[in-house]
């Protein structure tokens, strides 16, 4: 209701009170919001930075001005050539750029705004450079059946950006519960658990920058017909900063925050005429000070002072839920034969120094191997090498006789091998269920854009969200569902890994310390856990100092010393294997000792 | 002939590229935070060394105030924004970044107006000729200065316990903090180095061309191109991708087009990224999954 009411006020007030310089104001404002909502997807929602906001933006104006001066294009064509136009040169731009991660976007797309503010200078020919594009024509009358839409004033043309603002606030709304829309979160919250978790990081993130220069395209044939003249340097790269200042003042990531910050930092400035020539010096400082003290802009302003209640989940006890739909395991009669998992040979050099030499071991469907050996031994290695974080420099690893070599780890992931973390890598600011969501197997949902549009799991989607919520029930974390993963102790934060692991409905389940630092209940809770899964047929590797537990509940080990493989077998004999005894404990055999509970 | 004239341009750029693009890759070594404010640095560096020289007429005492006054700033930068982002995600010092660069620039630009300076020490005005070639002695100065920096520096930080400390930090920050390394002074010093020595190139090569408030821009870019092609954290490649870079443009400035001449490192940028798309750096994988 409340926003109904709004859009109405926004739709007819300014046209009631028809005051020329205010209806300018606000289509800057709408313009700015376009464009804001669009850096938003990549830099807010993704965590990736792009510094040419702006030269998207001038791209749609001169494209669609020209469409229609030059090629004698409608604008209801130049409108949305303007948009592809921008969002095709995002995917060109953003293919090298997002391929590796880290700052390469930020310095690329600053270089991008640089040289394209060069060739609108320069192509005179094209853009008529710095003397500027001049006599943009309003939009041509089109008839959509009987009636005659024509936006040939300024106050129609408001109602035109309106429009668009809505549909731009609708469209990245609907975005950001998407499957999509979660994956991009999670990208900017851990983007190397995110692919280990099935999220093609690499697709994700290109999509994310095509979608926010499409906006910017948008904006840009907006502003084109509105302004009716062009000049280079209202695309210049501090053009595509200010919009970094206002999707920053504003809170990136939601949808409030973007639409405050465009209107704040719009208006603003209107009213510092005065102080103009310190326009950019000021909104430097914004830029700096904001990140350090607030940065989650106004709209972590506005959470805080207005905090909203949660929707409470009922509590469960751990361990009582409905047993979660796992994959079915190796079901054919030949995967009886072969082992579920074979590593063979492998072995893993950084810099010449070798971390794991010629390792081979299997694992059977319904299986704990318990990986263990002494600190620095090469076990998180292994289960790195396993899951795809890098490739072996050596040997084979092979899943129900199919080679993993060369898939990424999303892919990996996808094929039916998932893990923890030894080091908690938690999506800390998605809530619990979306951690699982994030993580849940594509296989319910048609490949390709279904896959990622499909499936709004905690709305849309009702076998989804019973699939998140059997797995929330498993490890006892039902009552937590709604809030920030960040915020559960610590043992919890390990059995979400776990649940989330599993939402990928892996065969293969690689856990790298689930134990560390949880208390002698949570063990309990754990081992009961891991029973559980191994009894639905997945294949669990376990490394764990925990030797009590390992002791417990592993149907064979094998141990590592150095990066070579010291013992494999039942558990029994490794406490009395002397290998396994000088390794851990630096005795020589045949002294009485034995590994027992609690040992390093 | 004017070829030879054109690689003699392409070296002394070179060794400018070289000064400013080895402290984006040192402080990027340790906090894995590209600092787009070290453009702006250079730019300090140049307009402090025109005011020391205006106001003494000495380049020496220009060369000097440039050093301590870029080292200051890099310095506080470090204290008051860095540091207290450290425990943030790592967008967020970029961010931070893009803030000082804008206030550096923009103040630069308010205290000294948008009207292009330039001063002529005479050093630049003399001109030696041997055979074909006639150089300044100011450009000589470039490259002998650069070059003994950059070899001072290999030897500082290979030698030096300091240096050390330095690379055992950008190998693992987090370590290096649990060996008892104060990692806050190493972080400070990378800073303050990296900074005196973008102020050092400023100063370098103001005698030799014009500064405008907003040179840092381009020269950051254009480091971070440097740095990528040569391979980050990695000194003797920076160096080499910055004669060749630098080289590359101005030949192609004096034979390709004059226009986009700054877009020249640019496209090698791009077809580095093409020709090796997994990156020319190894990514950093003891990120100890």
């Amino acid at each position: 209701m409340a926003a109904a009411g709004l859009v109405l006020a926004l739709g007819a007030g300014p046209l009631v009170l028809g005051n020329q310089y205010y209806l300018q104001v606000l289509v800057n404002v709408g313009i700015n919001v376009i464009l804001v909502l669009g850096l938003n997807v990549i830099t807010g929602m993704t965590g990736q930075l792009s510094l040419c906001q702006g030269a998207f933006f001038g791209l749609g104006a001169y494209v669609s001005a020209l469409g229609m001066m030059r090629a004698g294009l409608s604008f209801w064509l130049s409108l949305p050539l303007a948009a592809g136009t921008a969002a095709a040169a995002g995917f060109a731009l953003g293919i090298p750029a997002l391929r590796l991660r880290g700052h390469y976007l930020a310095m690329i797309t600053l270089a991008f705004a640089v040289i394209t503010h060069q060739v609108l200078q320069n192509w005179a020919d094209l853009t008529r450079g710095n003397s500027g594009l001049v006599g943009i024509p309003w939009p041509d009358v089109v008839a959509v059946g009987p009636v005659e839409v024509s936006v040939q004033s300024r106050e129609r043309y408001y109602l035109l950006v309106l429009a668009l603002v809505l549909a731009a606030v609708a469209a990245t709304a609907a975005l950001r519960r998407s499957r999509l829309g979660r994956s991009l979160l999670a990208i900017r919250e851990d983007e190397i658990a995110a692919e280990l978790m099935g999220v093609d990081t690499r697709l994700c993130k290109v999509m994310a920058f095509s979608l926010s220069a499409l906006l910017a395209g948008a904006a840009g044939s907006l502003y084109a017909h509105y302004a009716k003249i062009l000049t280079p340097d209202l695309f210049g790269v501090l053009q595509s900063i200010d919009v970094l200042v206002m999707l920053v003042i504003g809170g990136g990531g939601t949808i409030a925050g973007p639409v405050l910050g465009a209107a704040l930092v719009t208006v603003l400035p209107e009213g510092l005429r005065a102080a103009a020539d310190y326009r950019f010096f000021v909104f430097g400082g914004m830029l700096t000070v904001c990140v350090l003290f607030l940065p989650g802009g106004l709209a972590e302003l506005g959470r805080r002072l207005l905090p909203r209640r949660p929707p409470r989940a009922e509590p469960t006890v751990p361990g009582t839920g409905a047993p979660p739909a796992f994959r079915p395991g190796a079901g054919s009669p030949r995967a009886a034969a072969r082992p579920l998992l074979s590593v063979q040979g492998v072995e893993k050099r950084f810099d010449g120094l070798a971390a794991v030499r010629g390792v081979s071991w299997d694992l059977a469907t319904g299986e704990i191997l318990g990986l263990i050996g002494p600190n620095g031994s090469g076990k998180t290695t292994m289960l790195n090498l396993v899951s795809g974080v890098y490739p072996p420099t050596r040997g084979t690893i092979l899943l129900d006789g199919r080679p993993l070599a060369g898939l990424r780890p999303s892919a990996i992931s996808h094929a039916g091998v998932s893990r923890t973390f030894q080091k908690i890598r938690l999506f800390g600011r998605l809530s619990v269920a979306d951690n699982v969501a994030v993580a849940l197997a594509p296989h319910r949902v048609p490949p390709v854009a279904g896959r990622l549009w499909r499936g709004r799991v905690l709305g849309g989607d009702p076998g989804a969200r019973e699939e998140v919520r059997a797995l929330l029930d498993l490890v006892g974390l039902g009552h937590r569902a709604h809030d920030e993963a960040r915020t559960l102790p610590y043992g919890d934060q390990r059995l979400l890994e776990i649940a989330r692991a599993l939402a990928t409905r892996p065969r293969v389940l690689l856990l790298d310390e689930p134990a560390a630092g949880l208390s002698a209940v949570d063990v309990a809770v754990l081992r009961r856990l891991l029973l559980r899964i191994r009894d639905a047929g997945i294949g669990i590797v376990l490394v764990e100092h925990h030797m009590e537990l390992v002791m417990h509940v592993s149907d064979r080990l094998v141990v590592l010393d150095h990066g070579e493989k010291i013992f494999d077998g039942a558990p029994r004999k490794a406490q009395q294997d002397p290998l396994v005894l000088e390794a851990y404990l630096g005795v020589d055999a045949g002294q009485p000792v034995t590994l027992d509970a609690r040992a390093p | 002939m004017e070829l030879l004239e054109q690689i003699l341009n392409g070296v002394v750029n070179g060794c400018i590229y070289a000064l400013v693009a080895v402290g984006l890759t040192l402080v990027y070594g340790i906090l894995e935070v590209i600092n787009v404010a070290h453009g702006d640095l250079f730019m300090v560096g140049a307009f402090v060394a025109y005011f020391a020289y205006v106001t003494t007429g000495s380049y020496v005492a220009a060369v000097g105030a440039s050093v301590v006054a870029t080292a200051l700033v890099g310095w506080v930068m470090e204290r008051v924004v860095f540091r207290p982002l450290q425990a943030q995600p790592r967008i967020n010092s970029l961010i931070a970044s893009v803030g000082l660069s804008l206030m550096l620039a923009n103040g630069a630009l308010i205290l000294w107006g948008a009207e292009p300076r330039f001063f002529r020490t005479p050093l630049a005005a003399t001109i030696v000729t041997a055979g074909p070639f006639s150089l300044s002695v100011q450009r000589g100065l470039v490259v002998a200065a650069s070059l003994a920096l950059i070899a001072g520096l290999s030897v500082f930080l290979r030698r030096a316990r300091l240096g050390k400390a330095l690379r055992a930090c950008a190998q693992d920050l987090e370590a290096c903090g649990l060996a008892g390394i104060e990692t806050q002074r190493v972080v400070a010093f990378a800073f303050g180095l990296g900074a005196a020595l973008a102020g050092v190139a400023g100063a370098l090569l103001s005698p030799l061309s014009v500064m405008t408030p907003d040179m840092g821009l381009l020269a950051v870019l254009k480091a971070f191109a440097v740095v990528v092609v040569g391979g980050f954290g990695n000194v003797p490649g920076t160096i080499a991708a910055a004669f060749v870079m630098a080289i590359a443009e101005s030949l192609g400035g004096a034979f390709v087009s004059a226009t986009y001449q700054d877009s020249i490192v640019f496209v090698i940028l791009a077809l580095a990224l093409m020709i090796r798309p997994t990156g020319l750096v190894r990514e950093r994988l003891e990120e100890n999954i």
